[in-house]
């Protein structure tokens, strides 16, 4: 298991304090419901519905809006797509490759023309797709964004959200890796171009090394932001219409 | 018996939570009826689109069972967003799972809204709102006394109050189903076909059946402890356990302690497996060409494809190995959560519906009868069955000075008439089958009932009703 670092703590410390923020919205839920029912049990049987309703019914009832009315294109059409981005190279790509088919199955050796054009060709192909790849994704992310702000007066939902951020388990720092990941791929076509090219280059070049850069806790904290601003105002809000109920109460 | 019951209805309709109960079910069966059928209408249209497109161009080198849309995904969906469209079917038997359907994977994994979460979720939940101040609020507010020193005995008070509380749960239960059948029925008639109907009332009796256990449960928690806020605590920790925790442990335990090895590990031991049964049986080939063993092409090619194959068999194996034991893994984690009557009620309930596991293994079985019947179709047409693996093989070996490539035999293609293509039809099991399945589930149900019903009648006839 890996060593925590100093950041990991900050974000584990930071997790803590957003972690208070959402309980003391529940507490002040329950201070609120509890000066406006007369006996415990019932105060508990309201405290349940909507806790309830709260972690499990509404956040499931945006997720399930959202997937009903945001569309996302079907299998088929994804897949039309990347036909239509590739088209342009696809005759090409054909010929290329049968001739590649052919050069080996005759028990030859393609020539390093052919195995270059080939390898270009299925890397735009490879291209091609990524950037299909990449727009669905876009519409993904539209889509759980539509999720996120039907479901913004669900503490639990904003929690959710902060907590990911910072523990940079949220959909953003996958983007990002997934980014990371794109550029590497860049570096690694054209090590890989030098086999074609310059075989001696080739074997004396490194593999490129993968690098990412996480989100600094600053930028993570700056993003967390309107989550625990909301938190607190739903405390806030919560505790005044307590205040106000309780100066209302019958006390007898 | 009768006075008890018809005030303790009075009681629960006038209650908060029976009318958010009313409200709540309305809804959440709404949403199930709208989100299933727009569900289904997608799923069918896409599958005979598939299906036709398919059977307009049959190959004998491989061909796709799809998955066929379940009309009764709405009572118990077990899973279906995970299951792919369809398996591409090789000779030899060779099953490969196609990519999923379409989902976001960027939104929360949220539970289907089929009837079996709506009632394992909501319904327990209201039942124990319903009935947790049953005897402890009576005793509480002094009526207890009162109604026990009529000629009311304790086991007749008690029934009553079980009654009432199943009464009172059927009427949003049965409100919701018939919205959600209404909206169904309307644009899937299928929905509403004979064979259908008896599994949906199969699903309320079982439906009830579970309730009842919750309904027991309230009574004998109230029956024990004194203050009503308190009993609602316990009950609503016993919900949590039953229903939330003890049906999703025994997977991510079986996860953590099973000795399948990963996706990663098995994925490892394919590299050394093709050198060790593909390329030592090519270099053992070669070695003979060299000692000039071996004369003609023909020779040759008979020799290496024999290799590849047995190559290619073994390889089948070890995946078919990995995903039986992905299987055994699963199966313990579903014995393993029985324990819980939540668990119980969603594996019988995707047994009637014939959803989840289930139906997986009726299609493996399915797939696995269409096989034989697809490799004798190939028998027929080309004359030869070639087996394949994920994997395809090639390489040159000199034979008399002159380079040779030799490859992984294929497959090959039938270019005559295929109009006898055989189709693949998935079948659907009858509901004597389905219940025989759902056997165990219901006698599980049913054992919690007793034992329940048994303890909160004992603990209500010992209890100090001062």
């Amino acid at each position: 298991m890996g060593m925590l670092g100093k950041a990991d703590w900050i974000s584990i410390l930071l997790i803590f304090g957003i972690s208070i923020f959402y309980l003391v919205c529940f507490y002040t839920l329950t201070i609120f419901i509890s000066t406006v029912a007369n006996r415990p049990a019932i105060s508990m049987l309201i405290l349940l519905q909507v806790w309830i309703f709260l972690i499990i019914i509404y956040p499931n009832l945006g997720v399930i809006v959202a997937e009903n009315f945001y569309k996302l294109p079907t299998e088929q059409e994804i897949w039309q797509q990347k036909e239509t981005a590739f088209h342009p190279y696809a005759e090409e790509h054909k010929k290329t490759q049968d001739a590649f088919d052919q050069a080996v199955e005759s028990g030859g050796f393609p020539s390093k023309e052919l195995r270059m054009r080939n390898f270009e060709l299925w890397v735009k192909r490879a291209q091609t797709d990524h950037q299909v790849d990449m727009e669905f994704s876009k519409k993904l992310t539209q889509q759980m964004k539509l999720a996120q702000v039907i479901s913004i007066f669900s503490p639990a939902v904003l929690y959710d959200q902060a907590v990911q951020r910072l523990a940079r388990t949220d959909i953003l720092s996958f983007e990002k890796f997934i980014e990371g990941a794109e550029r590497h791929w860049q570096k690694f076509i054209e090590w890989f171009k030098l086999r074609y090219t310059d075989r001696s280059a080739f074997q004396e070049a490194k593999l490129p090394e993968f690098s990412f850069a996480a989100e600094t806790n600053t930028k993570s904290l700056a993003a967390t932001l309107p989550q625990v601003l909301i938190l607190f105002l739903f405390s806030v809000i919560l505790f005044v219409l307590a205040y106000v109920s309780f100066l209302r109460k019958d006390v007898r | 018996m009768k006075t008890i019951i018809k005030k303790e209805l009075l009681d629960n309709f006038q209650s908060i939570q029976f009318n958010v109960l009313v409200v709540v079910s309305i809804v959440l069966f709404i949403a199930n009826g709208v989100i299933f059928e727009k569900k289904y209408e997608k799923q069918n249209s896409n599958y005979n689109e598939l299906v036709t497109k398919l059977y307009q161009q049959p190959s004998t080198m491989g061909t796709t069972l799809y998955t066929k849309p379940n009309a009764l995904l709405f009572i118990a969906d077990g899973g279906d967003k995970y299951r792919p469209v369809g398996y591409e079917l090789y000779p030899k038997g060779r099953l490969s799972a196609m990519p999923g359907k379409v989902r976001n994977f960027k939104m929360p994994d949220i539970p289907e809204l089929d009837w079996a979460f709506i009632i394992k979720i909501v319904f327990t939940l209201y039942v124990l709102l319903l009935g947790y101040s049953s005897v402890s609020g009576e005793k509480e507010q002094g009526t207890l006394r009162l109604i026990l020193s009529n000629s009311h005995g304790r086991i007749k008070f008690l029934v009553s109050k079980y009654i009432a509380i199943i009464l009172t749960i059927s009427i949003p239960l049965l409100i919701g189903i018939l919205i959600s059948l209404i909206i169904l029925g309307a644009s899937i008639p299928q929905v509403l076909s004979l064979d259908n109907l008896l599994r949906i009332l199969l699903m309320v009796m079982l439906a009830f059946a579970y309730l009842s256990i919750f309904a027991f449960l309230s009574l004998l928690i109230s029956s024990l402890v004194h203050q009503s806020s308190l009993v609602l605590l316990v009950l609503l920790a016993v919900w949590i356990l039953f229903a939330i925790i003890v049906p999703n442990v025994p997977s991510i335990l079986s996860e953590e302690f099973s000795e399948v090895p990963s996706e990663y590990e098995t994925a490892n031991q394919v590299g050394p497996m093709i050198q060790k049964q593909v390329w030592e049986r090519i270099e053992t080939i070669r070695k003979r060409v060299q000692q000039g063993e071996i004369k003609t092409e023909q020779e040759l090619k008979e020799l290496t494809d024999e290799a590849f194959e047995q190559g290619q068999q073994d390889l089948a194996s070890h995946y078919k190995s990995y995903n039986d034991a992905m299987k055994q893994r699963a199966r313990m984690a579903r014995n393993l959560s029985r324990i819980s009557p939540t668990a119980l009620f969603q594996f019988a309930s995707e047994n009637i519906a014939q959803t989840g596991l289930i139906q997986e293994e009726q299609f493996e079985k399915d797939s696995q009868n269409y096989s034989a019947i697809y490799d004798d179709y190939i028998l027929k047409k080309v004359g030869k069955v070639v087996g394949t693996s994920p994997w395809n093989f090639g390489t040159g070996i000199e034979l008399n000075g002159k380079p040779i490539h030799i490859g992984s035999p294929r497959p090959e293609e039938y270019n005559g008439d295929k109009s006898d293509f055989p189709r693949f039809e998935e079948s659907k099991p009858s509901i004597v089958r389905s219940l025989k399945n759902a056997l165990l589930d219901l006698a599980g149900l049913i054992l919690w009932n007793l034992v329940l019903a048994v303890l909160a009648f004992a603990a209500f006839i010992r209890c100090d009703i001062r």
